[in-house]
């Protein structure tokens, strides 16, 4: 038997520009109010076994979080059929529920029990949410002395400690400290093993592919693939892609290369940009420990001579990483309309796990005029080597000369997953 | 039966499984009332006291009402119960609402969210009955056995403010000039229930609205209650009137979400 079963499911929302009236109702009955039908879920089908590990992934809007609460029975379909076998615990959005003026220890009860625990079961796990917290000491202090990162670590500590039959992840992982967040990672782990099962809803492909070997992308209200996660994950790339206007802020990729004052532009150049694998082809997804190639080419509406070349890649979120351009006469020659300019950019084997962007430019000769650049190619690395961020600046840890070893964090090899690294002896 | 609605014996059994979380949500809604005052119960009596030192002060002095008790202790009766009632008819037209984003993230049966500002409410309730009693007491009202039945009242009381707020409350959430309406409409109660004056010296024109007015009966009740035999209330059919409406209410309410428990939240 299926531990979650969705057929057909369709949910529908009337959207209203203004706010409804009872006044305008009296007033004007014959006014039709402004209203939009928005389907937000498209008669999706799909199940999950008991004890399976199911990620579902897609662009805002695209009906994650309505999926979200039809499971968790906070919201009911408008058609279709779910059954959701077991005790659901519906991670949407952690900390729900809590106040500010009660104490950490007043909120635990409450929160626990807004996430399905029961009152006898939650003063049983109360230690054991305590101690996963780290902030004991505290526990009797209103919530709203808090930091931030205490307070997520006590929302995480309760969410983490409830014991359904289907866990529903939301955007859970991304918080705290390393430690913590390996701490969780753990926690999931033995979730994982204990039988449950498990929904990942999330934008971080990273939390998606290191927890579930199945994914479910949807797009606008669909379901457009439902299989092996890696093929999730490049689907949704691809998804990406064809949505120009989307990809474009969500890039947010610098076009100036640093520069006080913007480019002039003139579009010459149309610029496409590939990233390679090792093995020399097409791909959204990177090994981070390999070395791969992004291919830059240009085609020029007129002729262009002794152009610039360049490429950034810009961490999702946090802005230029990197950014090259070829000197001022290092490349030479008339380009034009029947001479395009194909370029290669080498990435060594410096990226850490996450989602990056990268964006081809072609400038004139006195890099004063950009003469065309991509869109943004957002890509995936999700190996991560030594140490935790964006890059691996080659750092080495020294006591009296000798080298030490170092955390590696989540490292995956030939997509088998291995226990994350902990500090051991 | 659209599959958005859910049956009644399910709506019913998920209010009786949830129902430890309304003294919790009420304590949040408690807390959250009084943040910055450490006093915070006293102030929340403080209100009813001065209401009932202002129209002691009017109705005494400058126009003299008969109310067949000491008027101080005939007001204080009054405004302790209103105060009751209006903070909890106007905080629950609203408690969906204002709860939105607990709503929308977590399942539990939305009737909860209605029963929250009354429950609330009930420790201040309390002591300004018992203030009250006392109040009446000290201008020489014997106590009697009739203040064992001020639980019932006031339970009585806390139905009808609930029921009337389960239908509020979700018309809130499809109509938010709702919350409106019904703070308007608790001013005018306020002088078409007998909280100032006592019934028998309204005039006949008013009456029928007094008669029919879910609040009468409480207010009738609750003086019954604190005043024993000293004072002599019109007490079955007002009771029964409020028991009518209440009813009324209940039913209504339970009618609604039974359609709107699980779908309400999308127009949040």
């Amino acid at each position: 038997m299926n531990a979650i079963e969705v057929q057909g499911l369709t949910k529908r929302y009337r959207q209203y520009r203004d706010e409804a009236s009872i006044l305008m109702r009296v007033v004007a009955p014959h006014r039709r109010r402004s209203r939009e039908v928005i389907t937000a879920l498209d008669e999706i089908s799909f199940t999950a076994s008991p004890g399976e590990t199911l990620g579902i992934i897609g662009r805002n809007g695209s009906g994650k979080t309505t999926l979200l609460q039809l499971l968790a029975g906070v919201s009911a379909p408008t058609a279709g059929r779910l059954r959701v076998v077991g005790r659901v615990a519906p991670l949407i959005g952690v900390g729900v529920g809590f106040n500010r003026e009660l104490t950490g220890r007043e909120n635990v009860y409450v929160n626990g029990r807004l996430l399905g625990m029961g009152t006898d079961e939650i003063r049983e796990k109360f230690d054991a949410i305590a101690d996963f917290s780290e902030i004991e000491e505290f526990l009797d202090t209103p919530v709203k002395f808090y930091s931030t990162g205490m307070f997520l670590r006590l929302a995480f500590s309760i969410a983490i400690h409830t014991t359904p039959d289907i866990f529903v992840l939301d955007e859970l992982l991304a918080v705290g400290d390393i430690g913590f967040q390996l701490k969780c990672n753990e926690r999931i782990r033995q979730i994982q093993q204990s039988g449950a099962t498990v929904v990942v809803v999330t934008h971080n492909l990273q939390t998606v592919q290191r927890l579930a070997a199945r994914a479910i992308l949807l797009d606008k209200g669909r379901i457009v693939h439902d299989g092996k996660v890696e093929d999730a994950i490049s689907a949704y790339h691809h998804l990406l892609h064809s949505h120009k206007r989307e990809s474009r802020s969500a890039g947010a990729v610098i076009r100036d290369f640093g520069r006080s004052t913007p480019l002039r532009s003139a579009d010459v150049a149309a610029v496409d940009i590939r990233l390679l694998d090792d093995q020399g082809g097409p791909t959204y997804h990177l090994l981070g420990d390999r070395p791969s190639r992004v291919e830059i080419r240009a085609t020029f509406a007129e002729p262009v001579t002794d152009p610039l070349v360049g490429l950034s890649i810009e961490r999702a979120g946090a802005g230029l990483l990197h950014a090259v351009l070829s000197a001022p006469g290092a490349l030479t020659g008339t380009f034009g309309p029947d001479r395009p300019l194909t370029a290669v950019v080498e990435i060594g084997p410096r990226l850490l796990a996450g989602t990056f962007a990268a964006r081809g430019v072609v400038q004139t000769r006195d890099a004063d005029t950009m003469l065309g650049n991509s869109e943004p190619l957002l890509f995936e690395v999700s190996t991560s080597g030594r140490g935790f961020g964006f890059a691996d600046l080659g750092l080495e840890l020294l006591v009296d000369g000798h080298s030490l070893a170092l955390i590696e964090y989540d490292r995956l090899e030939d997509g088998s997953r291995t226990e994350p690294a902990r500090l051991t002896d | 039966m659209t599959s958005e609605s859910v049956s009644l014996r399910r709506l019913v059994l998920d209010l009786v499984e949830h129902i430890d979380l309304l003294p919790m949500l009420a304590r949040q809604h408690f807390r959250g009332q009084f943040r910055a005052a450490s006093l915070g119960l006293a102030w929340s009596v403080f209100q009813p006291i001065v209401q009932g030192l202002v129209l002691t002060i009017i109705f005494t002095r400058v126009v003299p009402i008969d109310a067949g008790v000491p008027y101080a202790a005939f007001a204080f009766t009054g405004t302790a119960t209103w105060a009751f009632i209006s903070t909890s008819i106007v905080g629950g037209v609203s408690s969906i609402i204002d709860t939105s984003s607990l709503a929308t993230k977590v399942y539990f049966p939305r009737l909860l969210l209605p029963a929250t500002p009354a429950s609330s409410a009930v420790p201040t309730y309390t002591i300004s009955l018992l203030l009250a009693a006392l109040l009446s007491v000290g201008f020489g009202i014997r106590p009697a056995w009739t203040w064992l039945a001020l639980p019932l009242v006031m339970f009585g009381t806390w139905l009808l403010v609930v029921s009337l707020s389960f239908v509020t409350a979700l018309m809130n959430v499809y109509f938010r000039d709702v919350k409106h309406i019904v703070s308007s409409a608790t001013l005018v109660l306020f002088y078409i229930t007998p909280v100032i004056y006592p019934v028998r010296i309204a005039p006949r024109s008013v009456r029928l609205v007094l008669e029919l007015n879910p609040f009468t009966g409480v207010l009738q009740a609750t003086r019954w209650a604190i005043f024993g035999s000293e004072v002599d209330v019109a007490l079955a059919r007002p009771l029964l009137v409020s028991g009518l409406w209440t009813a009324v209410f209940a039913v209504t309410g339970l009618l609604a979400y039974r359609r709107f428990d699980r779908v309400a939240v999308d127009r949040l």
